[in-house]
């Protein structure tokens, strides 16, 4: 029974190909939203965890300052890696040789890293760029895991030429490629196209960073993750041009045979208690940060849900007037239908079918679209994210009701229509 | 034992804003099964506001009827639908058949309606078509039909669910005399085989066909008679024969 009158609606959507498809835009664009807002979300928790695991072993530890909020804290980072200006005053020196050493010697601690880093501006043959300069410690091939991809290691040249050298890693060179090589056009979109082939070529060639001129001296690549766009610096230049202080948080390599925690506790609890600090250091975790996320995501979603809503409501709307216009057209056919022996729920319920069969069709249209724009957006973004299937069911029953909803009205007219009438019409 | 219908004093008034029509004035009709009824008038006298009421698509404003020993006067919508289901086959002027569905599907729907099995439903069809005559048209859609073969459909459709009593109206008003004289030998077989028949025409011709004659002005009953078979017949068919 239900079969039959499915066959019959779908013979009447595709008798009306055009307009049941421009009713349907609407149902279309809404339910697409719909499904890009619930995937943004997905996709930023997946990336998040996904940026966690691939720095796993690895925590930062950083001073808060108890008076400024987080978010304050996370400007004057920012302003402290820009490296310009007076900020040096704002974030103090917080980490010492003697912090460095304690920190190295305890249990569950393979190695720590000060990071001393500045996002500069760099000149690029005629045209400008950016990075984040590193300043250069032995121990640093080995902390984030680089291996080099062409040219030579910070160690291999000599401690006097070293002051001249900068290495860079790949994707320093990937983003640049452009530049290196006029030859290979300017990628636009976020995913950088690898050109392996470009990182012996460009040893040799010069850079300059706040006017001072430096070759880039080998070409290194990681595979943790860690590395985007850096400059590895010698120390002694680095010092030069950036004081010390600029140092604003320390990374501490944990054996993973070790709990994570409960090194990072002691760790943080070392700091604070040589300091004579309330907890003012800290392990960086993404804490900060995905709450920021959350907060962007979550007035994006607030804003694309109203659209998304006023959307489906409006196609709502177009498909009950698309359904009473279906009503008056059909008043005959309706007549004749109750006049051979069906009852009123018999066409309330094909009516019914046919809005849901068409806001069905409109869903699974949406959810193509959906599917599509967050897969453009991921490769876009150089990201994987899995398709979540509950989404594709909600959405189909989410039309589903939609059809039900904005059906209901044309199907009660349907069935209440005087047979007599219905079937002198015209 | 009860008439299949009976009607008694059954008034009919349509209210407009500003009108009021009587179209039914206290009539009453005993029909008994296997009768051949005609009911004929001028356009306004009524005869169709019977059927309607007959075929419980309208309701009388007052009197009672009484269907196979039943008052379904007051009766929800519902069960009238059940009633007009299980009891009425209907056919009309303009055949109005699903012009999108195919012939075999016209056929099938009453008994869709009525919950009969997919298997019983094609079984049935086969069966009508081939009392109708038109067992090759089976997938052909009803624009690709004749009147005649159109109306036989229709007939076809009427007789789905085995009803007690067809209800035509007007059902040669859109064919021309050739297929009118086939769709009334249809009627005659029908009758003959067992089916009461109730036909609403302005065609004396067609009317004589019929077993008993129901004469209809401005909302009574003006004459109730037996069609005498041996005098009227010939006639009739003369009148026929002229025409073509």
């Amino acid at each position: 029974m239900i079969l039959e009158y499915l066959k019959l609606a779908f013979r009447d959507l595709f008798a009306n190909r055009l307009r049941s498809f421009l009713s349907l835009i609407g149902i279309i664009i809404g339910v697409a939203v719909v499904f890009v807002i619930f995937s943004i979300g997905d996709i930023t928790e997946y990336a998040i965890k996904e940026q966690i695991s691939g720095d796993k072993g690895v925590i930062v530890v950083q001073y808060v300052d108890e008076n400024t909020s987080s978010t304050n804290s996370i400007l004057a980072q920012l302003m402290a890696v820009t490296g310009r200006g007076g900020v040096g005053e704002q974030l103090q020196y917080h980490f010492d040789e003697a912090d460095l050493s304690a920190i190295k010697d305890m249990e569950g601690v393979v190695d720590t890293f000060p990071n001393y880093r500045t996002t500069v501006t760099v000149n690029l043959k005629s045209d400008s760029t950016s990075g984040t300069v590193i300043r250069y410690q032995e121990n640093l091939m080995e902390f984030f895991t680089l291996t080099l991809k062409g040219g030579y290691l910070m160690s291999d040249y000599a401690p006097d030429e070293r002051m001249g050298v900068v290495i860079v890693d790949t994707t320093f060179v990937d983003f640049n490629a452009h530049l290196f090589d006029p030859s290979i056009e300017q990628s636009f979109i976020l995913r950088n196209l690898a050109h392996p082939e470009l990182y012996p070529k460009v040893v040799g060639e010069t850079i300059r960073i706040n006017n001072r001129i430096f070759v880039i001296g080998g070409v290194v690549y990681s595979d943790s993750g860690t590395s985007s766009m850096l400059i590895i610096m010698d120390a002694s230049a680095y010092d030069s041009m950036y004081s010390k202080g600029t140092m604003t948080n320390l990374s501490v390599k944990i054996d993973p045979t070790y709990d994570l925690e409960e090194v990072s506790e002691r760790v943080t609890g070392y700091l604070n208690k040589t300091h004579g600090t309330d907890n003012n250091y800290e392990v960086q975790n993404m804490d900060t940060l995905i709450s920021m996320l959350t907060q962007v995501t979550s007035i994006l979603s607030t804003v694309m849900g109203i659209i998304a809503m006023v959307s489906l409501v409006v196609a709502g709307i177009g498909v009950m007037n698309i359904m009473y216009v279906s009503v008056v057209e059909r008043t005959r056919e309706i007549g004749v239908k109750r006049a051979i022996g069906a009852s009123k729920s018999a066409i309330r319920f094909q009516f019914i079918i046919e809005s849901c069969t068409l806001t069905f069709v409109g869903g699974m249209l949406g959810i193509l679209v959906g599917i599509g724009i967050v897969q453009v957006a991921l490769y876009l973004l150089d990201m994987n994210a899995p398709t979540n299937v509950g989404y594709i069911i909600f959405a189909s029953l989410f039309s589903i009701t939609l059809g039900l909803a904005f059906g209901y009205l044309p199907a009660r007219r349907a069935a209440n229509l005087n047979i007599i009438e219905a079937i002198a019409t015209e | 034992m009860s008439s299949l219908i009976s009607l008694k004093d059954v008034t009919k008034i349509y209210r407009t804003s500003e009108v009021e029509t009587l179209a039914l004035d206290q009539v009453s009709l005993e029909v008994e099964q296997g009768e051949y009824i005609a009911i004929v008038g001028t356009s306004g006298s009524g005869k169709s506001t019977m059927l309607n009421i007959l075929g419980l698509l309208d309701n009388a404003t007052s009197g009672s009827y009484f269907l196979a020993g039943e008052d379904v006067t007051a009766l929800d919508d519902d069960a009238q639908t059940q009633r007009r289901l299980a009891t009425f086959g209907f056919v009309f002027q303009q055949f109005n058949l699903m012009n999108r569905s195919s012939v075999a599907a016209n056929v099938a729907l009453p008994m869709l309606y009525k919950g009969v099995k997919k298997k019983d439903r094609d079984q049935r069809v086969l069966e009508l078509l081939a009392l109708m005559d038109i067992s090759e048209k089976l997938h052909s859609k009803p624009n690709q039909l004749s009147g005649g073969q159109k109306q036989r459909v229709a007939f076809a459709r009427a007789l789905a669910n085995y009803p007690q009593i067809i209800l035509a109206d007007e059902p040669t008003g859109a064919l021309d005399s050739r297929n009118t004289a086939s769709i009334l030998d249809l009627m005659a077989t029908l009758n003959n085989l067992g089916n009461t028949i109730l036909v609403v025409t302005h065609d004396m011709d067609v009317a004589r066909a019929a077993k008993r004659i129901i004469s209809l002005k401005d909302g009574r009953i003006v004459s109730d008679e037996l069609v005498d078979k041996e005098k009227l017949d010939k006639p009739a068919k003369k009148g026929r024969r002229k025409k073509t």
